[in-house]
């Protein structure tokens, strides 16, 4: 309760820094993440960006199945491309680095759990659907793309695509 | 195998014919791309491109008018139309065609980054794109996405 009341203040505290033109900008967003098996998964986003455009973002979703605990994580770091004419469009780019965590517990086996990290780039469109005050909500269609190990050398690449939907606010 | 040389060459005599059949489009100046990648076939990654590359779901071909319009051909992800803007040696492209998967022909929209390197022997440039598909076809939504690398000619 007191960790709680340490971040709730402290969030406050932020909140009631005066803004500035160009300052950083919290964004908060729902995600659904296509990996490749037909299934759209939900997750979240959190992501942080600078007065240069600058995004720095953190993927998050999960599931359990059966014995079965499954998450993955994806902290990217993005650079805006302002090639399109209209301002509200971007063009992304960047690195990614992935975590895939899998763990089994079954009564039946030995608990088990292994950590997956991929470095990847991260290639994508950002598009500004509302600007009001200090807050704005985006949209986003983003495509972390990881090298397969050395097939690589033979254009064999994994994808992780996220469709995010998320609320900033302008701090 | 046997089959995969003819109709690579089916696809680019058909490339090139619906491209002249576009009388307006071909007399003025733009350029032609050949890029070669495996495609994400549906849902997922990419297969190894195929060695040697006659696989013909691993080309694609482009046409690019001076006014930056784009016309893609390809097995996977299909036909698409579109725009094209440039940032020095970078662009970026938005498009709407015919999807192609392995869940069946459909519609999508199409987003594409990628860059040119200076030109060498002319008329050349070297050339890398992604390009990530949204579309709906016979199993429902679909999202393949190519990365290929290739080569521009312009005149």
């Amino acid at each position: 309760m007191q960790r709680l009341r340490r971040a709730l203040l402290g969030l406050g505290l932020l909140l009631a820094v005066p803004s500035q033109a160009g300052a950083w900008t919290l964004q908060y967003g729902q995600s659904y993440i296509e990996q490749g098996d037909f299934l759209v998964q939900p997750g979240i986003q959190l992501g942080l960006l600078d007065a240069k455009d600058r995004r720095y973002r953190f993927d998050f979703y999960g599931r359990r199945f059966g014995s079965f605990t499954e998450a993955t994580a994806i902290v990217g770091f993005d650079e805006t491309l302002k090639i399109f004419p209209w301002p509200e469009l971007k063009a992304l780019y960047g690195l990614s680095l992935m975590d895939q965590y899998i763990q089994r517990d079954s009564p039946l086996a030995p608990k088990k759990e292994i950590h997956s990290f991929n470095l990847g780039v991260n290639l994508g469109l950002d598009w500004r659907l509302l600007s009001y005050d200090q807050w704005t909500l985006d949209a986003g269609w983003n495509s972390h793309i990881f090298a397969a190990g050395f097939a690589f050398l033979l254009l064999t690449t994994a994808r992780k695509s996220i469709f995010t939907l998320s609320v900033g606010y302008t701090l | 195998m046997k089959t995969e040389g003819p109709r690579l060459a089916w696809f680019f005599r058909l490339s090139f014919l619906l491209i002249l059949t576009t009388k307006p489009l071909v007399l003025s100046a733009g350029s032609l791309e050949v890029v070669i990648g495996p495609p994400s076939l549906g849902q997922g990654g990419s297969n190894p491109v195929s060695i040697p590359p006659i696989n013909i779901i691993d080309w694609q071909v482009a046409y690019v008018t001076d006014a930056n319009r784009e016309m893609i051909f390809s097995l996977v992800p299909g036909l698409f139309y579109g725009q094209r803007w440039y940032l020095d040696q970078f662009y970026a492209a938005l498009d709407a065609g015919i999807l192609v998967t392995t869940s069946g022909v459909g519609l999508g929209v199409a987003e594409a980054l990628g860059y040119h390197t200076g030109t060498f022997w002319k008329r050349l440039r070297a050339q890398v794109e992604y390009r990530q598909i949204l579309g709906i076809a016979g199993y429902g939504l679909q999202y393949p996405y190519t990365l290929r690398m290739g080569v521009t000619y312009e005149f």
